[in-house]
C-alpha cells in the first residue's frame, strides 16, 4: 500500500499553519503569563489602594465606632466590585462591619492566617494564598495606638476567570488569525502548487517523449525561468532526437554485427573446444596405449630377458676355466647387454610413471652409509671396467640419518656414479663426498675427472632425451637418466645441481633432507651382507648343512626359463625341481608330490597365476606350500598385488639367481618351521 | 425636668413641626384634592426612590376608582411629618402610609384618619426596646438618669417615638446630644442618634452609651452576636407596624371605595403582584382596635410632645 501523497500546496499550508499555530500558542502563552503576573499585581496595588481610602474613611467612625457609616463605607467599596470582601475590624480583630447588615461574624475575630499576621505585624501588608488575594492595613489612631483594620479580599477565582476570559478572548482571536493563517496559507499554497504542478505536467509529458509540447507560464520570477528553461530543453531534446534516432540505428546496426560476430566467434569456440576435446581423448587414449604398450614391451621383454641374463649369470658363475679370454669376455658382453638393456627398460618404465604421475615414493629415515657403499660396489665393478678409479672420502662414514625413499636413493645416487664412470676418461677417477648443509640437509658430491659439459648445453641437461652430443658415441645411455635422477630427487624434497667445467670434469650434488629428530650415527653395516650385489653367491654359503633335499614346483609355460631354473638348481644339492607347463597341471602334480616351494609363473595359459593360488589354498595339503610369484610383470602395482593374494615371495624377471635362491630357502625354511609347529 | 427638649437645628422634627402649624393655619376645608387624580404621599428623604416604589400602588387603586371620576394616580413625597401633614391639609395628599406612630402624629397636625393596617414586609406589629449591658445597675427607666440613650432616628417609631415617649412617661427629660463622649446635665436622660440599630447596639457592647432603644426584632437578630451579654430594660406595647390613613378631605364614599379596593387586593392576581412590588406588602386589613388603643395612648405624650417642639 503506498504511502498517502501529499502535495506541494497542502504542505505549504500545513506549514504555515503550523507556523502560525505555532507563534499564536507562544504569543498566548506569553500573554497569559504576563496578564496573570500584572493582573495580580495591578489588583494587589488597586487592593492596597481600596483598604488605605477606606482606612482614611473609617478613622473617625472606628473612632466612634458608627457601624452605619462603617457599613456604608465597607458597601461602597464593594459597590465598585473592585474587591468581594471587606471587613472592618476593632483593634482586637473583630468584625464590625461587613458591608452588609447585621454580618454574620458579628463581633468575631476570623480564623484567618492574613488577619493573624495583619495583627501581629501592625502594618499594612498583602498576601496571596490559595484561595484569595489579601490586603489589609491597620487604622491608627497614633504612632502607638490601632483604632482598627481594614482588610480586602478578592478571590483567587477571580483571576483564573479573569484569565480563562482572556483565553477564551485570545482563542476567539487566535482562532480566526488561525483560520485566515490557513486559508493564506492554502491560497499561498495554490499560487505556488498551481505553476508547480503546471511544470510537473509538461515534465511528465515532456518526459514521454511529448518534446512538441510548449509551456504556456508567463511570470516573472523564479516559476516563470524554470518554465523558460523547460521549453528551452524540450526544444533540445526535440533537436537531439534526430541525432538520437540516428546513433540508435547506427548502435542496432552495430549490434547486430556484434550478434553475427559473437554467434561465429561461439561456433569457433565449440569447434575448437570440440576439436581439443579429441585431441585431449586422443592424447589420454595415446597415453593409455603407450602405458599399456610400455607395460606390454616390459612384461614381453622380460621374459627373454630372464633367459639371457639367467643363463648369463650361470656362465659367469660357473666354472669358467674352459673358457678362453674371448669366451670370458663373450660372457661379459651378454650380461653387461643385458643388464643395460634391462636399466633401459626399468628407465623407460620409471620416466613413464614420472609423467604419469603414478611413480610411489615411501620416505623414511635412515642412515646411508650402507646404501652408499652398496652403490659403490656396484659402481665399483664397472668403474674397473672403464679403467676408472673410485674414491670414497672419508666424511661419507659418518653421514647423518635423512628423510628419503632407500631404493630410489640408491637409483639416484648409482646414477650420478656410473654417469662418472661412463662420461669419464681411461685412467680417470670418481669421488664422493658428503657435506651437511647448515644441518638442514646432507650433500653428497661426485666428482669425476671427464671432459666436462659445455657450458652453452648446460641447461639441457636435465631434459628429457638429451645426450649433449654423445649420441652417437659408443657410451650407452637413453638420455633421460638425469630426467629421471632429478625427477626422483625432487620427490623425495631434495636439491640436485651441478658445477662442469669442459676438458676438467664435473661436480654432481645431491642434496637430501636431514631427519633432525634422529642422533646422527653411522649405522652399521650387518656381518652377514654381502659386500656387493655383482658379488658372485658361493653354492656351498646357500646351502645348509645337513639339510634334506626339498621338491620345488615350477609352474611355467615358458621352456627356456622352466631350462634356466633347472639349471640354477642343478647347481644346488638340496633342491629337486618338478615342472608344470599351465596351472591345471601344477595344481594336479602339487596334489600328487607335495612339493616344499611352488614357483608360480602369473602369465599363464588358462588358469593365471593367481587362481592356481586361490586354487591351492583352497587344497587342504596345499595350504602351507609357500608359492613364490616368478613373473615378468614388474609394476609395483603388480608386485604389491601378488604379495596381497597371498604369495610368499615375489620375484620380478630376468631374476637374480642370488635373489632367487634367497628367496626360495627362506620359502623353504618358512614352510619347514611352520610344519613342525 | 420632665418633656421633651429639642436642643436646635440637629433636631428637624421641631422645625418641621412649625411648618406644619403653619401649614394647618394657612389651608383649612375639606374637599377632594384633585378631582381627577388620587394622591399618595409618603415621607421620606428620597422622594426619587419613594416614588418609583409607591407609583404602581398609586396606578392601581386609582385604576379601581374610575368609578368615582378618578382617572390616576401619583405619588407626593414630603421629607418631614409637618410637610406631609401640610400637604394633607392642603389636600394635595389624599392617602397617606407610613408607621403607626408617625401616622399618628401627622393625623394629630392633619386630622386625617386611620383606614388600614399594611403587612409591610410581611410583619403586621412591632415592639420598641432598650436595652442595658447585663452587668448594669440599671434596672428601670429612671435609672437612666444621667445617663445616655442611643435612639435611632426621629422618624422612627420604634427606634425613637416609643422609646421617648416611654422615657418622657417615665418623668425624665430627654435631652439631646452632640456625642457619645458629651455627657447630659444632671438629672436628665441625654440621647444620641445612632441612625442604625447596630451602631447603637456597639456603643452599648462597647460602653460608649448607657442603653440603646431599637425594635423589638432588630434587637433579637443582634443579640446573638452580642460583645457583652445584654439584657432588655423596657418593652413598648405593640403597635401596628405600618398603616393607611386617609386625609380628613375624602368623602365617605370614596374612603369606602379605597377600603374595600385594599381589604381585596391580595386576593387577585393583579393586586397580589402590585402588592408583593410594594415593598413585599401581604395585604392590607382592619387596624385591631388593641393595637389601635395602643397607638392612640400615645397622643397625649406626642401632644405634649408637640406642643414642646412649638
Amino acid at each position: 500500500m503506498a504511502a498517502p501523497r501529499f502535495g506541494l500546496g497542502i504542505k505549504v499550508a500545513l506549514i504555515a499553519s503550523a507556523i502560525v499555530i505555532f507563534i499564536g500558542a507562544g504569543l498566548f502563552g506569553v500573554v497569559a503569563y504576563e496578564q496573570r503576573v500584572t493582573f495580580q499585581e495591578i489588583r494587589t496595588a488597586e487592593m492596597m489602594e481600596d483598604v488605605r481610602k477606606t482606612a482614611f474613611h473609617a478613622e473617625n467612625h472606628l473612632y466612634n465606632y458608627n457601624i452605619r457609616e462603617l457599613r456604608n463605607i465597607a458597601a461602597g467599596i464593594m459597590e465598585g466590585r473592585r474587591v468581594d470582601l471587606v471587613w472592618i475590624l476593632d483593634s482586637e480583630g473583630r468584625i464590625l462591619s461587613d458591608g452588609k447588615s447585621q454580618p454574620a461574624l458579628r463581633n468575631k475575630r476570623p480564623q484567618i492566617g492574613f488577619i493573624d499576621r495583619l495583627l501581629a505585624g501592625g502594618v499594612a501588608r498583602t498576601e496571596a494564598d490559595k484561595t484569595n488575594l489579601w490586603a489589609g492595613t491597620p487604622v491608627l489612631l497614633s504612632k502607638n495606638e490601632i483604632l482598627g483594620y481594614v482588610v480586602a479580599a478578592v478571590p483567587m477565582e477571580e483571576f483564573n476567570n479573569a484569565i480563562w476570559s482572556t483565553i477564551r478572548k485570545q482563542s476567539v482571536v487566535l482562532g480566526l488569525a488561525l483560520i485566515s493563517g490557513i486559508f493564506a496559507a492554502i491560497l499561498f499554497g495554490q499560487r505556488i502548487a498551481a505553476p508547480v504542478e503546471a511544470l510537473r505536467k509538461a515534465a511528465d509529458r515532456i518526459g514521454h517523449g511529448d518534446w512538441d509540447f510548449k509551456l504556456e507560464i508567463d511570470r516573472q520570477d523564479e516559476i516563470g525561468d524554470l518554465a523558460k528553461s523547460i521549453n528551452v530543453m524540450a526544444e533540445r531534446l526535440n533537436e537531439g532526437a534526430v541525432t538520437r534516432d540516428r546513433l540508435q540505428a547506427l548502435v542496432d546496426e552495430k549490434t547486430a554485427e556484434i550478434s553475427l560476430h559473437r554467434d561465429k566467434l561461439e561456433a569457433q569456440v565449440m569447434e575448437r573446444t570440440r576439436e581439443l576435446q579429441l585431441a585431449k581423448d586422443a592424447a589420454e587414449r595415446a597415453s593409455r596405449v603407450k602405458s599399456e604398450f610400455l607395460s606390454s614391451m616390459s612384461h614381453e621383454l622380460r621374459t627373454p630377458l630372464n633367459a639371457i641374463l639367467g643363463f648369463g649369470q650361470l656362465l659367469e658363475y660357473s666354472d669358467q676355466s674352459g673358457m678362453d679370454s674371448e669366451q670370458r669376455q663373450a660372457v661379459d658382453y651378454i650380461n653387461n647387454s643385458g643388464e643395460h638393456l634391462l636399466n633401459l627398460i626399468n628407465q623407460v618404465l620409471d620416466f613413464n610413471k614420472i609423467e604419469d604421475g603414478n611413480l610411489g615414493i615411501h620416505l623414511e629415515s635412515f642412515n646411508p652409509v650402507d646404501e652408499v657403499h652398496d652403490c659403490l660396489a656396484i659402481a665399483s665393478a664397472m668403474a674397473a671396467k672403464h679403467d676408472v678409479s673410485i674414491e670414497l672420502k672419508k666424511g661419507v662414514e659418518s653421514c647423518p640419518v635423512i628423510r628419503a625413499d632407500r631404493t630410489r636413493f640408491k637409483q639416484v645416487l648409482l646414477n650420478l656414479l656410473t654417469n662418472g664412470i661412463k662420461y669419464n676418461r681411461p685412467g680417470g677417477s670418481v669421488s664422493l663426498n658428503c657435506d651437511v648443509l647448515g644441518g638442514r640437509y646432507l650433500r653428497l658430491i661426485v666428482s669425476d675427472t671427464g671432459k666436462g659439459i659445455a657450458a652453452d648445453q648446460q641447461h639441457l641437461l636435465f631434459e628429457p632425451f638429451q645426450r649433449l652430443g654423445h649420441e652417437s658415441s659408443s657410451i650407452e645411455g637413453t638420455g633421460i637418466g638425469l630426467t629421471i635422477t632429478k625427477k626422483l630427487v625432487n620427490l623425495m624434497r631434495g636439491r640436485i645441481g651441478f658445477e662442469s667445467e669442459e676438458a676438467k670434469g664435473s661436480e654432481f650434488w645431491i642434496d637430501f633432507p636431514l631427519d633432525r629428530s634422529r642422533k646422527a650415527e653411522p649405522e652399521k653395516r650387518s656381518a652377514d651382507r654381502p659386500e656387493s650385489a655383482a658379488d658372485p653367491l658361493p653354492a656351498a654359503t646357500l646351502r645348509p648343512d645337513g639339510a634334506k633335499r626339498s621338491t620345488l614346483l615350477y609352474v611355467e609355460d615358458n621352456a627356456d626359463n622352466v631350462r634356466l631354473m633347472e639349471m640354477i638348481l642343478d647347481r644346488e644339492d638340496d633342491f629337486t625341481l618338478v615342472s608344470a607347463p599351465n596351472a591345471e597341471e601344477g595344481l594336479e602334480l602339487a596334489a600328487q608330490i607335495a612339493p616344499d616351494v611352488i614357483l608360480m609363473d602369473i602369465n599363464l595359459p588358462g588358469m593365471d597365476g593367481f587362481k592356481a593360488l586361490n586354487a591351492l589354498q583352497a587344497q587342504r595339503n596345499g595350504r602351507h606350500v609357500p608359492v613364490i610369484a616368478v613373473t615378468a610383470s614388474a609394476l609395483p602395482a603388480e608386485v604389491q598385488r601378488g604379495l596381497d593374494a597371498g604369495f610368499a615371495a615375489y620375484l620380478t624377471k630376468p631374476i637374480r639367481i642370488d635373489v632367487t635362491l634367497s628367496a626360495i630357502r627362506n620359502a623353504v625354511a618358512g614352510n619347514e618351521q611352520g610344519m613342525l609347529r | 425636668m420632665s418633656g421633651f427638649h429639642c436642643p436646635g437645628p440637629s433636631f428637624p422634627v421641631g422645625r418641621l413641626s412649625a411648618i406644619l402649624t403653619f401649614l394647618v393655619l394657612s389651608f383649612g376645608g375639606v374637599h377632594i384634592a384633585n378631582a381627577r387624580t388620587l394622591a399618595i404621599g409618603s415621607i421620606s428623604l428620597d422622594p426619587v426612590g419613594e416614588t418609583r416604589v409607591y407609583q404602581p400602588f398609586a396606578d392601581y387603586l386609582a385604576g379601581k376608582l374610575g368609578s368615582l371620576g378618578i382617572d390616576g394616580g401619583k405619588v407626593v413625597v414630603a421629607d418631614s411629618i409637618g410637610a406631609m401633614a401640610a400637604m394633607l391639609r392642603r389636600k394635595e395628599v389624599d392617602i397617606f402610609i407610613d408607621s403607626s406612630v408617625t401616622a399618628l402624629m401627622v393625623n394629630e397636625l392633619a386630622g386625617s384618619k386611620f383606614l388600614l393596617r399594611r403587612w409591610k414586609d410581611g410583619q403586621d406589629a412591632y415592639r420598641s426596646v432598650v436595652i442595658v449591658r447585663r452587668e448594669s445597675a440599671i434596672t428601670s427607666l429612671r435609672d437612666l438618669s444621667d445617663g445616655t440613650v442611643a435612639l435611632e432616628e426621629p422618624f422612627s417609631t420604634s427606634g425613637f417615638m416609643l422609646p421617648a415617649l416611654a422615657i418622657a412617661g417615665s418623668g425624665l427629660s430627654l435631652v439631646a446630644l452632640e456625642g457619645t463622649a458629651q455627657s447630659p446635665p444632671p438629672g436628665s436622660v441625654g440621647y444620641v442618634l445612632g441612625y442604625d440599630s447596630e451602631t447603637q447596639m456597639a456603643w452599648v457592647e462597647r460602653h460608649q452609651v448607657t442603653a440603646a432603644a431599637m425594635a423589638e426584632e432588630d434587637y433579637k437578630a443582634l443579640a446573638g452576636s452580642a460583645l457583652t451579654p445584654l439584657r432588655v430594660l423596657y418593652t413598648s406595647p405593640p403597635v401596628p407596624y405600618h398603616v393607611v390613613v386617609h386625609g380628613a378631605h375624602l368623602d365617605a364614599r370614596t374612603v369606602s371605595r379605597i377600603r374595600e379596593i385594599l381589604l381585596n387586593a391580595h386576593d387577585n392576581k393583579p393586586g397580589a403582584e402590585m402588592l408583593d412590588g410594594f415593598e413585599r406588602t401581604t395585604m392590607f386589613d382592619e387596624i385591631p382596635d388593641d393595637l389601635l388603643g395602643n397607638v392612640m395612648t400615645l397622643a397625649p405624650g406626642l401632644t405634649r410632645l408637640l406642643e414642646a417642639v412649638n
